[in-house]
C-alpha cells in the first residue's frame, strides 16, 4: 500500500472513532449523574435519589405522551406526504421540475421555521386554540413535518438517482404500466418497496430527530407541558445544579424513548408488511391513484405556498413599524430593525461563517480521504466487504439516532476534563459529529459511482494514488464536492444545542441568539434574525452552485 | 522489451481460474480469447497489479528482463486500452493526452505532433464530449503512447465502434504498437480482431 492509501485508511478509522466516542462517552457522561454520581456538586455515592426526584415531576406522564406523540406523529405524517410527493414527481414528468421548490425548506434551520411559523400564523384568531403553544403537540407536528418532508424527499431522490438502481426500478415500473396499471398505482406496487427500505435509516433518523428535537418545541410548544427535551434542556440550565442530577436521568429516558419508538416503528413495519403485501398482489389496478395524487398535488401546492408566504411575511415584518394583529398590512416601513439586527448581529453572524466554513471543510476532506479507503480496502485483505460497509454506514448515523440532549450535556462535561479552555475546539468537534454524516451522504454515491478503470487508467499513465485522487476522481465529482460543502455549512448553520452547551454560551451563533430573542424580544427584530438564517445557506448553495457550473463550463466548450 | 508471463496463475476462493505461460515479443499482439467469466479482465488485472483481494495471484511477469509481480501497478509502465474510450471530461483533447506525459518539457508540441498524426490537428482544445466514437478511441490510444509504456494491454478495445470505424481504429492501433515495439496483449471475442493481429492466441 502507498502511504497515502495507508493515510486514507487511517482517516476512515479516525472517522469512526470521531462519530462513535463522542456519543459513547457522552452518553456515559449522563449515567453517572443518573446514578447520583456528581462529585463537583458533592454527590459522592451512588443511589436512586435522581431518579426518584425524576419520576416525582408533575405531568410526567403527560410530558412523555406528548413526546412520544409529537415524535411518532410528525414522522408518520411527514413519509406520507414524502411518498406522495416522491410518487407524483415519479410517475409525472411536468412535477419532476417542482422539486426544487422545496429546497428552501431543506437548508432553512429547524428554529428560523418555528419561528417564521409564529410570525405567519400566530396573530390568526381561529388557529389561536391550535397553533402554536397548544397542549397537543399540533403545532409541534406541524413544524417537523414542514422540515422533515423536504428531507426524506431529498433522500429519496438521492436513492433513486443511484443508476443502477433506477434502472431496475424503471424496469418495474415500465413493467407495471404495460400490465395496466395506473402510474401511482405501479409506483406504490413496484418501486415504492425497495425505496423504502433505503431510506429506512433515514426515516429512523427523523424519528429520534422529532422524539428529541429542543428547538421547535421551545420555541412552538406549551408552556404548561413541555416535551421530554425541552424540560432537561430547562433542568439542566436551571440555576439550582442539583436538578443536573434528574436532568440526567431524564436524558437516559429520552435515549429509551426513542428506543420504544423506534421498536414501536419497527414492529408497525411488520404490521403494515403484511398488509402491503395483500395490497400489491390484489391484482387491484388503479388502488391507491386518486388519493396519493391529490395529497402530492396538495402537499406541493401546500409546502410551495407556505414556502412563499413564510418568506414574504417574515420579509415584510422585518421592515415594519408596528403591525397590529389582524391587519393585513403593517402601519409602516422602516430599516430600523434591520440597522439594529445587523449592528447586533456582526459577532454572531462571524462565529457562524466560521464554525460553518470550517466544518463543513473538514468534513468534506474526511469524507472524501475515507471514500478513497473503501477503494483501497477492496484491494486489501481486511475489511471492503458489504458486511464491513453495512456497519459503516450504521456508524454514520449514530449521531443522528441517539437524542443530542442525551450525549451533548455528557460530552461537555468531557470536553471540560480534556481540554477545558479550547472552546471553539469543542464547539467545533460537536458541530463536526452532525455534520459528518450528511457531508459523506451527500458525497458517497457520485463518489462510489466513478468507474473504476478511470483510477486504472491513470495508473497505468504512471499517476501514483494520490495523484489520481487529486487529478483525476476529484475533478470528476467536483460538482458533489460543492453542494456536500454548501450542505455541511447549512447544517452547522442551523446547529442549536450543541453551539450553546459546548461553548456554555460564550460563542454566540445567529441560531442562538434568535432562538434567545424568540423568549422576549420583539418579533420585527427576530424576523431580521430568521431572514439572515436562510439567507446564509442559500447564499452558500447558490455559490456552491456557480463554482461548479464555472468549473465545467470553463472545460468544456 | 518482452512481455513474459511465467506460470501466471489467479485463484479465487481456493478455484485456480487459469494457469498462463507466454512471451510476447517486442511489436507482437498477443490474442486471449475465451468465454464470459473465463478470467480475461482478471489475466489483464493481475498483469496491471489491480487484482481485487479475493484473487490470489502466483508466478511471475516479466517485462524487459525485469520481475514486475511485485511493482506497484503506476510504476509498472503497462498501458491499458478499454472498451470505453474514459477520456477525462474535465480537460480538453490536448490536456487529455498531455495527461500521459511522463515529463512537461515541450509538452505542447507533442500534443500537436500527436494529433496531427491522426489527423486531429485542430482539435486540440475542443472537449472530449464533442469527438465521436473513433476520435475518443484515437485519443484514448494517444494518450497511452504518450506514457512511453512498455506493454500495452487491451481490453475489448474496439466492441464499441461500428464496422468500418472498428477495421480503420484496429488497423491504427496495431500498426502504432508495432512501429512503437511494443509487445501488446488484446482480450476479444471478435475472430476479425485475431486475424487482424496475426499473432499467437491463448485460450482461457
Amino acid at each position: 500500500m502507498s502511504p497515502f492509501e495507508r493515510f486514507s485508511h487511517a482517516v476512515k478509522q479516525a472517522m469512526i472513532l470521531l462519530l462513535v466516542f463522542p456519543v459513547l462517552a457522552g452518553s456515559f457522561g449522563v449515567l453517572l449523574p443518573a446514578t447520583g454520581f456528581f462529585p463537583a456538586l458533592g454527590f459522592n455515592t451512588l443511589d436512586t435519589q435522581a431518579i426518584h426526584s425524576f419520576f416525582a415531576t408533575p405531568e410526567l406522564v403527560s410530558i412523555i405522551g406528548l413526546t412520544l406523540f409529537t415524535g411518532l406523529g410528525a414522522t408518520l405524517f411527514s413519509l406520507v406526504i414524502s411518498i406522495a410527493l416522491v410518487g407524483i414527481v415519479y410517475c409525472y414528468r411536468p412535477f419532476s421540475s417542482t422539486k426544487r421548490l422545496l429546497a428552501p425548506l431543506l437548508v432553512l434551520p429547524h428554529g428560523a421555521v418555528a419561528l417564521a411559523l409564529i410570525f405567519l400564523l400566530s396573530p390568526t384568531p381561529w388557529l389561536g386554540e391550535w397553533f402554536p403553544y397548544d397542549n397537543y403537540g399540533v403545532s409541534i407536528i406541524f413544524a417537523l413535518v414542514i422540515k422533515e418532508v423536504p428531507f426524506l424527499f431529498f433522500m429519496s431522490q438521492s436513492v433513486l438517482a443511484q443508476s443502477a438502481l433506477n434502472k431496475e426500478l424503471c424496469g418495474y415500473y415500465r413493467s407495471g404500466l404495460s400490465l395496466g396499471y395506473t402510474p401511482i398505482t405501479a409506483f406504490l406496487k413496484l418501486v415504492l418497496p425497495s425505496l423504502y427500505q433505503r431510506i429506512r435509516l433515514p426515516v429512523f433518523a427523523v424519528l429520534a430527530y422529532a422524539i428529541s428535537c429542543v428547538e421547535i418545541p421551545l420555541v412552538l410548544g406549551s408552556n404548561k407541558i413541555p416535551t421530554l427535551s425541552v424540560a432537561i434542556v430547562h433542568w439542566f440550565n436551571n440555576v439550582d445544579l442539583a436538578l443536573r442530577l434528574p436532568a440526567s436521568v431524564g436524558a437516559i429516558v429520552l435515549m429509551l424513548l426513542c428506543i420504544v419508538a423506534l421498536l414501536l416503528w419497527r414492529g408497525s413495519e411488520q404490521i403494515i408488511g403484511r398488509y402491503y403485501r395483500w395490497f400489491v398482489l390484489n391484482l387491484n389496478r388503479t388502488g391507491g391513484q386518486l388519493p396519493l395524487f391529490i395529497l402530492g398535488t396538495v402537499s406541493l401546492i401546500g409546502l410551495t405556498v407556505l414556502i412563499l408566504a413564510l418568506i414574504s411575511f417574515t420579509g415584510v415584518l422585518s421592515f415594519a413599524t408596528y403591525w397590529t394583529s389582524g391587519s393585513v398590512f403593517p402601519e409602516g416601513i422602516t430599516g430600523l430593525n434591520w440597522s439594529v439586527g445587523l449592528a447586533a448581529m456582526q459577532t454572531p453572524l462571524l462565529n457562524s461563517l466560521i464554525l460553518a466554513l470550517s466544518t463543513s471543510g473538514v468534513a468534506v476532506v474526511v469524507s472524501l480521504l475515507a471514500l478513497e479507503s473503501e477503494v483501497v480496502s477492496r484491494f486489501m485483505k481486511r475489511g471492503g466487504s458489504s458486511a464491513y460497509e453495512k456497519r459503516f454506514t450504521l456508524i454514520l448515523f449514530i449521531p443522528l439516532l441517539v437524542p443530542g440532549v442525551v450525549f451533548l450535556f455528557g460530552l461537555v462535561w468531557l470536553q471540560q476534563l480534556v481540554f477545558p479552555e479550547r472552546l471553539w475546539l469543542s464547539v467545533g468537534l460537536s458541530h463536526l459529529i452532525y455534520v459528518l454524516p450528511y457531508v459523506f451522504f451527500s458525497l458517497a454515491d457520485s463518489y462510489r459511482q466513478i468507474d473504476p478503470r478511470y483510477g486504472q487508467m491513470a495508473q497505468s499513465l504512471g499517476y501514483s494514488p494520490f495523484r489520481v485522487f487529486i487529478h483525476v476522481k476529484l475533478p470528476l465529482v467536483f460538482p458533489s464536492i460543492a453542494f456536500a460543502f454548501a450542505m455541511g455549512c447549512a447544517i452547522s448553520l442551523s446547529q442549536y444545542l450543541p453551539t450553546l452547551l459546548s461553548s456554555g454560551g460564550q460563542i454566540a451563533t445567529v441560531t442562538t441568539e434568535a432562538i434567545a430573542l424568540a423568549a422576549g424580544s420583539s418579533k420585527r427584530l427576530n424576523a431580521v434574525y430568521v431572514i439572515v438564517q436562510g439567507l446564509m445557506p442559500l447564499v452558500i448553495f447558490l455559490a456552491a452552485w456557480a463554482i461548479a457550473r464555472a468549473f465545467y463550463a470553463r472545460k468544456t466548450k | 522489451m518482452a512481455l513474459e508471463l511465467i506460470d501466471l496463475s489467479v485463484t479465487k476462493d481456493k478455484h485456480a481460474l487459469f494457469n498462463v505461460n507466454a512471451r510476447i515479443e517486442p511489436g507482437k499482439v498477443l490474442s486471449v480469447l475465451g468465454a464470459s467469466g473465463s478470467g480475461k479482465s482478471t489475466l489483464l488485472n493481475a498483469i496491471t497489479g489491480q487484482l481485487e483481494s479475493v484473487f490470489t495471484v502466483q508466478g511471475d511477469i516479466v517485462l524487459n528482463g525485469k520481475s514486475i509481480i511485485e511493482v506497484p501497478t503506476y510504476q509498472r509502465r503497462v498501458g491499458v486500452l478499454f472498451q470505453d474510450a474514459l477520456l477525462f471530461e474535465h480537460l480538453t483533447v490536448g490536456e487529455n493526452i498531455a495527461f500521459g506525459f511522463q515529463h512537461r518539457k515541450n509538452a505542447k508540441q507533442s500534443v500537436a505532433q500527436l494529433l496531427e498524426q491522426v489527423e486531429m490537428q485542430d482539435m486540440q482544445h475542443r472537449s472530449v464530449s464533442s469527438l465521436s466514437g473513433g476520435q475518443q478511441a484515437r485519443v484514448a490510444l494517444l494518450r497511452t503512447m504518450a506514457s512511453e509504456p512498455k506493454a500495452i494491454l487491451l481490453d475489448e478495445p474496439f466492441s464499441k465502434l461500428d464496422t468500418q470505424l472498428r477495421a480503420k481504429v484496429r488497423e491504427w492501433v496495431f500498426s502504432t504498437v508495432k512501429a512503437q515495439n511494443i509487445p501488446t496483449i488484446m482480450v476479444t471475442h471478435d475472430a476479425e480482431d485475431v486475424d487482424a493481429a496475426n499473432g499467437d492466441i491463448i485460450q482461457l
